[in-house]
Formats: structure tokens, C-alpha cells, sequence
């Protein structure tokens, strides 16, 4: 009996226990049914926004996942898809939902279900981790490029080898346009559709370049330069193709990229590919392309500048293209003021004494019609006296003579300095207007003249004298010569004019302007009555001399002012043998 | 009266301290172990427990006159598994959220030991208003233990407290809410609250 009891006991326990997990199943299945239902739908829209209550969002059948941890995928027509995928967490399967874009744009993410370790793996169902993914490409996401969890290194391994397998099954499912089709060829994406290319690699000599084929696109449309470089890793391989008309660049494709993710990879980038859509002729050979994406990849920049380089003067040598001197030219002399454009320049060539060298001379104006500088483009010899040869260069000087830039115009040889010194000295002959006194202190300095007429422009110029005068009678015969420059005194600079005629005696001394002091010069002076600075008797000594029988330098210095005495010597020896050299001389 | 009043606080407060279930009786070790990484889920935990266990008592003490010693066991279990069964499908019903961040530690709690021990220690031996007691005391006394290794846990190792940030990421010790950590934590509590529970029974003694 005792047997009996324990069979019924147990057995009524059980259809109780049974009846009663039941009846609350009843009532909470639907609950939660429709729970995780509402759930999952609000993850739906969550990381689709596009997402309407109209869409057909019954999940794809028949779609093989392979390994990836793909789980459904429901394609949204003309919209994009959404991927739920499970993987295995550091302790627990975690379940996630991500929208993409038919153009393989992540719409959003969503963590569905996760046990990981709070404060650890289980911040992968936060904001902060979810959020980082909408706008960002599914490709670059599948690479790597996320922010993982720190500390989760577990947790995050296995979200990043779930979303690769994920972004791996759309790329070979949906990419290029949702039906999988064919790839289209890259030669054609920057030429035409349909084209025909002719391999004719065999017909030029490659040695030396980076190029390994050569190839026509429809005859002579254009042609297509297949390219390997090495960035910062090697043997990366792109094709370009080069218009043969306009020998522009028609576009740039990326064949094979080794550079690193995030950084040299960006080469194979949309954007970056879309800057040699119809770039340039010469912008290509000077590599007028930039980093994308922000990524600073000097390295790989610098290698695909070069090779774009080499192949852009491959091109040149066989097909033409790049600029013409003339446009050159122009190039060159806007960069020569570059920050007053539009800067005008006016042809004045005729005006000046032709020169051997200098084949133009511009004047630059600003915008405002002020003259703001010249540049001379000369042809000069190179610096390379063992193989003779001229080079032709640009050279720019703001107005007042500061020398701004000298451009070369060829690029392989630097020029003479001699020989720029003697463009240099055209440029102050010819060009410059020199500084002249009042015309009193001309006459002062050579009372028996009437005109003056300023001749320095036929003698070499120095910094120290800063106007060379002849000095004429009534009759316009020149009767002498009067220096107007600077010596250096006590008190700043001392300007003078000075006569000297033709016989070479000095006439008068004439002090314009002056910041000396004689007067402590008194007490040691031997004559008192010399008088204060300029009105002194010191300076008589260099008037109504012959200059051919004065030797500067034995004259005495005055005790108490020797810095003024001394500088006014310098000055005038320095005169008196410019004079005797140059213009004493020429007569 | 005044003497079953009394019997019955000594039964409820026995749970909570002097025979805490965690750092006594060392029960229901697996859960407590696991699902102290953060206070939430100890509370979470906690509240199943209660819930389970309080009519768990009930349900047994209510049939402890009608069943056989022989199969005992095997009949609690079934009642332990179907109200714990009850309890998940309520619980993913109407607070989805608790339910999964509970996750598999809610079916857990048909193994916790602790239920069974106090179907057999008490509920099949005591009156059913005892027995809610027990379950009561027993129950908040599990969730306090669980919440205060929670909180060193996860304050220490994640430098939160209900999730709220209090330590900068520098200074977490995060082996503490690894696995690991829970033993670290748990041996270092057990110590301390022993430490204070022997002292005062002494005293008593002395008294």
C-alpha cells in the first residue's frame, strides 16, 4: 500500500506541478511573444531608419550563410538589408542586429541579447558602442575599423569576427548593386563601358619605370598605364588612364593595395580614386593628389606621387602632352606673386636696353593698378661649367628692389650666381630710379654749375653712393661730377653731396643732413675756431683739393669726434676711388 | 501569543544574519558566485529567490504531512522547478528587461540549493506561516549577501555602483568582476562577517 501512496503522491505532484506550468503558460506566451516580437521590430527600425511599416520585412530564404554567424537577412527592396548575427561572447551568445544601405553604408546597430560581464563585455549593448557604427562603411567596419571595448578583448574578438564574416557574406551576396552580378572591369569604370583594349606593352621600352603594361582603349581613345609602386609596403599596383587627346587623366583605379588599414590603404579609397577623375595633365605629374579619409600616410603619398610622376613623363615622351613653353611661362609668373592675384603684368621689354641674358621683363601690378614689382625672365648660364648650358629662370623683385623668388624655369641645373649678379646689376642701371638730393644741395656741393643730370645708370652701382650727377654749365657742357652718399657718424648717417671736376679737384663739401655733435670735440680739438659740425674747418680740407695727390686716410681725425671724422674719410676715400676707377676714369 | 511572535521573528531574523545562507550556510553557491558582478543583477537574483523560495516553503509545508519521506526530494524538485518555470515565463512577460539581464542564472535557481535545503531543513517540518517566515529571512538574507559582494565587486572592479560611474577607469581592479574575483571577494567578506557574527555570539554567551 505504502507503494501505491508514493506513485499517486508523486504523480498528482507532478500533473499539478504540469497544470499549473501550463495554465501560466497560456497566459504569458503571447505576452512575450508579442514582447519580443515589438522587440525585435523596434530593433528593425532602430537600425534602419529608413525602415516604413509597409516594407516587406519577411526574412530571405534559401541564402546559404556558410560560416559566417549571419542568422537572417531581410532585404528591404530599394532600401537595404538588415542582418541579425549570434556569436559566442566571453560567456554568453550574444545576438546583434545591423542595418546596411544598398550602398553598403551601416544604417545602425543593435545589440538584441548579450549575458557578458557587466562593466566589461556587456558594454557592447551601450550606446556608446552602438552608436559608432551608423554612417560608417560595412567594409571598413568588417576590417576592423571600430572602437572595440577595452578590457572585453574577448567579447570584442568575437563581435569582430562575426561583423567581418557578416560584411564578407554581403560583399559575395548583395555588393555591386544588390544582385551580385559582374564585377565590372576597372579599365572600364575610367574609360568607357564596353571598350576594347589592345595590349601593347611589347611596343615601348618600360625599363626604368614603374609601368608594366600598356594598353589602348578603343584604338586611340586613351590610353591605360598599369602601375606597381612601393609605399610603405610593396608592390601596390593601380591602373590610370591618360586621355589621348587632351592627355588628361581620366581616372584612377587601385588593383592591388598592401598598405595598412586606416592609414597607406586609403590609396583604394573611393574618394581618394575620385580625385584623378579628369585631373590635369601636369597636375598629375606633380602629384597634385591628397590623403582622404584623414589619413596621414606621407610614405605612401610620396611613392604614388613619384611613380604618378614617372608615368605622366612616360606619357609625355611617347603620347605629348604637359604644357607648352609659353603656357609655362604664364604658370611660373603668377607664382612669382602669387599672393597679389589676380596680379596684372604688363610686357615692358621695349622699354629698357635689350640684354644677351634677359629675354622679358614684366612689370607686376596689384589688383589696385599699383605697380608692386618686376620679374625678368633670363636665360642664364647653369652653375654646371663642365657641360655648359643655359638655363632659363624666373627672377622677381618686389618693388624697392627686395629680390621675392627666383623660379626655375628648367628644373635640373642651378643657376650662376655670377651670372644672376649681372641680371641683378641690369636691374639697378636700368631700371631703377635713384634717389636724388634737392637740387640746392647739388648746386652747393658744385656752385658753378646750373643743371644736373643724374649718369649712375652707366656706372656700376654700389650701396654706398647713392647718386652719381654730372654737372653742367649754361651751355650743357658737363664741367665736373657730384657724389651724393652716405658716411657713417656718431649720431646715425651723415648724407653729403661733393663735387669733384673733371680734372679731378674737389669742389665743395655739402653736408644735407647729419645727427653730429663737434661740440666735445672742443676741449681737444688743436683749433677751437674750427666750428661746430657741419660748419667746421675740418671738412675744408676736402674741398678745392686734387684728388689724385690726396691720400684720405693721412688726414687727421679730430680728437673727441674720431667716429664722425673717421666715417666721413671712409665715405669719401671710398668716393675718390670709385671716382678715379669709374667715372674719373671713363673721361 | 506572545510566544509564537517572538518564535516567528527569531525565524525570519535567523535567515538574515545568524544563519545567513551566504556567509553561513554557504548556499546556493553557484549563483551567488555568478551573478555578483553588478549590484542590479544581485538584486535581480535576489528577487527571484525571494519570490521562489517563499512559496516554495509555503507549497511544501502546506503538503509536508502528505508526502512520503521516500520521494520527498524528487516532489520538491518538481515543485521548485514548475514555480521557478512559473516564475521566468512571468518574469519575460512583464519585466523583460530583468529577465534578460538575468538570463540562464533565473533557471539556476532550481539548483540553488538553498531552496531545496529549506524545504527540507524547515518547511517540511513547520507550520506554513513559519515557513513563509523562514523563506522571507532566508530569501533577503541570500540577496543581502549576494548585494554586498555585488557592490565591493563592482565598485572595485568596474568602479560603479548601480551602474553608475564613481572610479575612473584607471584605478578599477577588473579580476574582480571576472569569475575569479567572486572568490577573491567572497572568501575576504565570508572572513569578516564571521569575524563579527562569532564575537557577538560570544558576548551573548557571555551574557
Amino acid at each position: 500500500m505504502k507503494h501505491i501512496k508514493i506513485v499517486i503522491t508523486l504523480l498528482v505532484v507532478v500533473v499539478l506541478s504540469s497544470v499549473g506550468v501550463y495554465a501560466v503558460e497560456q497566459i504569458t506566451t503571447p505576452i512575450i511573444e508579442q514582447a519580443q516580437f515589438e522587440a525585435e521590430n523596434a530593433a528593425l527600425f532602430e537600425v534602419f531608419p529608413a525602415l516604413e511599416s509597409s516594407d516587406d520585412l519577411t526574412p530571405e530564404e534559401g541564402l546559404d550563410f556558410g560560416s559566417s554567424t549571419v542568422t537572417q537577412v531581410i532585404e528591404i527592396d530599394g532600401k537595404g538589408y538588415i542582418y541579425t548575427a549570434q556569436f559566442q561572447g566571453f560567456q554568453s551568445q550574444i545576438r546583434y542586429m545591423v542595418g546596411v544601405d544598398l550602398d553598403g553604408t551601416i544604417t545602425g546597430y543593435k545589440t538584441l541579447e548579450q549575458g557578458d560581464t557587466p562593466g566589461y563585455g556587456a558594454k557592447i549593448a551601450e550606446p556608446a558602442f552602438g552608436n559608432q557604427f551608423a554612417g560608417q562603411e560595412l567594409s571598413s567596419v568588417g576590417a576592423g575599423e571600430f572602437d572595440g571595448i577595452s578590457g572585453a578583448t574577448i567579447t570584442t574578438g568575437g563581435f569582430t569576427g562575426s561583423i567581418q564574416g557578416l560584411a564578407d557574406f554581403h560583399d559575395a551576396t548583395f555588393a555591386g548593386g544588390g544582385g551580385g552580378g559582374e564585377e565590372t572591369d576597372p579599365r572600364e569604370e575610367i574609360t568607357s563601358e564596353g571598350a576594347n583594349f589592345t595590349d601593347v606593352t611589347g611596343d615601348y621600352d618600360l625599363s626604368g619605370t614603374p609601368i608594366t603594361k600598356v594598353e589602348f582603349a578603343n584604338e586611340d581613345e586613351a590610353v591605360i598605364y598599369t602601375v606597381v609602386f612601393d609605399g610603405w609596403s610593396e608592390s601596390n599596383e593601380y591602373i590610370i588612364a591618360f586621355d589621348l587627346e587632351t592627355h588628361d587623366v581620366l581616372g584612377y583605379r587601385a588593383l592591388v593595395v598592401n598598405e595598412t588599414t586606416g592609414i597607406g590603404a586609403m590609396i583604394g579609397e573611393d574618394d581618394f580614386m575620385a580625385q584623378f577623375d579628369g585631373l590635369a595633365h601636369n597636375d598629375a605629374l606633380n602629384g597634385a593628389i591628397d590623403s582622404v579619409s584623414g589619413a596621414t600616410a606621407p610614405v605612401t603619398l610620396a611613392g604614388l606621387r613619384e611613380s604618378l610622376n614617372s608615368v605622366t613623363l612616360f606619357h609625355q615622351t611617347y603620347f605629348g602632352g604637359g604644357e607648352s613653353d609659353e603656357e609655362k611661362l604664364e604658370r611660373l609668373i603668377g607664382e612669382t606673386f602669387p599672393s597679389e592675384d589676380p596680379a596684372l603684368r604688363e610686357d615692358v621689354t621695349a622699354s629698357y636696353p635689350a640684354s644677351d641674358a634677359i629675354l622679358t621683363i614684366y612689370d607686376i601690378y596689384s589688383a589696385e593698378d599699383v605697380r608692386i614689382g618686376v620679374v625678368y625672365y633670363v636665360e642664364i648660364l647653369g652653375n654646371s661649367y663642365g657641360n655648359v648650358e643655359d638655363i632659363k629662370l624666373l627672377l622677381a623683385l618686389e618693388e624697392g628692389s627686395i629680390m621675392s623668388e627666383v623660379i626655375l624655369f628648367d628644373e635640373n641645373e642651378t643657376p650662376s650666381i655670377f651670372e644672376l649678379n649681372d641680371v641683378l646689376n641690369y636691374h639697378i642701371s636700368n631700371y631703377l630710379t635713384f634717389l636724388a638730393p634737392e637740387e640746392a644741395a647739388l648746386s652747393a656741393a658744385y656752385p658753378d654749375a646750373v643743371s644736373f643730370e643724374s649718369v649712375y645708370g652707366d656706372y656700376p652701382y654700389t650701396a654706398d653712393i647713392l647718386n652719381v650727377f654730372e654737372a653742367k654749365d649754361a651751355e650743357d657742357a658737363v664741367l665736373g661730377y657730384i657724389y651724393y652718399a652716405t658716411a657713417s657718424g656718431f649720431g646715425g648717417d651723415i648724407t653729403f653731396t661733393w663735387g669733384v671736376d673733371l680734372d679731378g679737384v674737389t669742389k665743395q663739401l655739402h653736408i644735407i643732413s647729419h645727427g653730429e655733435s663737434w661740440n666735445s670735440a672742443y676741449p681737444y680739438s688743436e683749433d677751437p675756431t674750427a666750428g661746430i659740425f657741419p660748419n667746421t674747418s675740418w671738412l675744408d680740407q676736402f674741398e678745392g683739393a686734387d684728388l689724385s695727390n690726396t691720400v684720405i686716410s693721412e688726414i687727421d681725425d679730430v680728437a673727441g669726434v674720431s667716429t664722425t671724422t673717421s666715417g666721413l674719410k671712409e665715405a669719401l676715400a671710398f668716393i675718390k676711388e670709385y671716382h678715379e676707377s669709374n667715372v674719373g676714369g671713363a673721361n | 501569543m506572545a510566544a509564537k511572535q517572538k518564535s516567528l521573528k527569531n525565524v525570519f531574523s535567523a535567515g538574515l544574519f545568524k544563519q545567513n545562507p551566504v556567509f553561513v550556510q554557504f548556499l546556493g553557491m553557484c549563483p551567488t558566485l555568478a551573478v555578483t558582478g553588478s549590484v542590479e543583477n544581485a538584486l535581480g537574483m535576489g528577487a527571484g529567490v525571494v519570490f521562489v523560495l517563499v512559496v516554495a516553503n509555503l507549497v511544501v509545508s502546506l503538503i509536508r504531512n502528505y508526502v512520503p519521506r521516500e520521494v520527498r526530494i524528487p516532489i520538491y524538485i518538481v515543485i521548485i522547478a514548475s514555480l521557478v518555470t512559473i516564475l521566468e515565463m512571468f518574469m519575460k512577460a512583464f519585466v523583460p528587461d530583468l529577465a534578460a539581464s538575468l538570463g540562464t542564472f533565473l533557471s539556476l535557481i532550481v539548483v540553488n540549493c538553498l531552496i531545496l535545503g529549506r524545504a527540507e531543513a524547515f518547511a517540511s517540518k513547520n507550520k506554513p506561516l513559519a515557513s513563509i517566515f523562514d523563506g522571507l529571512g532566508m530569501a533577503l538574507g541570500f540577496t543581502g549577501g549576494l548585494v554586498l559582494i555585488a557592490f565591493f565587486r563592482e565598485l572595485l572592479g568596474a568602479g560603479t555602483v548601480l551602474g553608475m560611474q564613481v572610479i575612473p577607469a584607471d584605478y578599477q581592479i577588473s579580476i574582480l568582476v571576472q569569475a575569479a574575483g567572486a572568490f577573491l571577494v567572497f572568501g575576504i567578506l565570508v572572513s569578516q562577517v564571521n569575524k563579527i557574527r562569532l564575537a557577538r555570539e560570544n558576548e551573548s554567551e557571555v551574557a
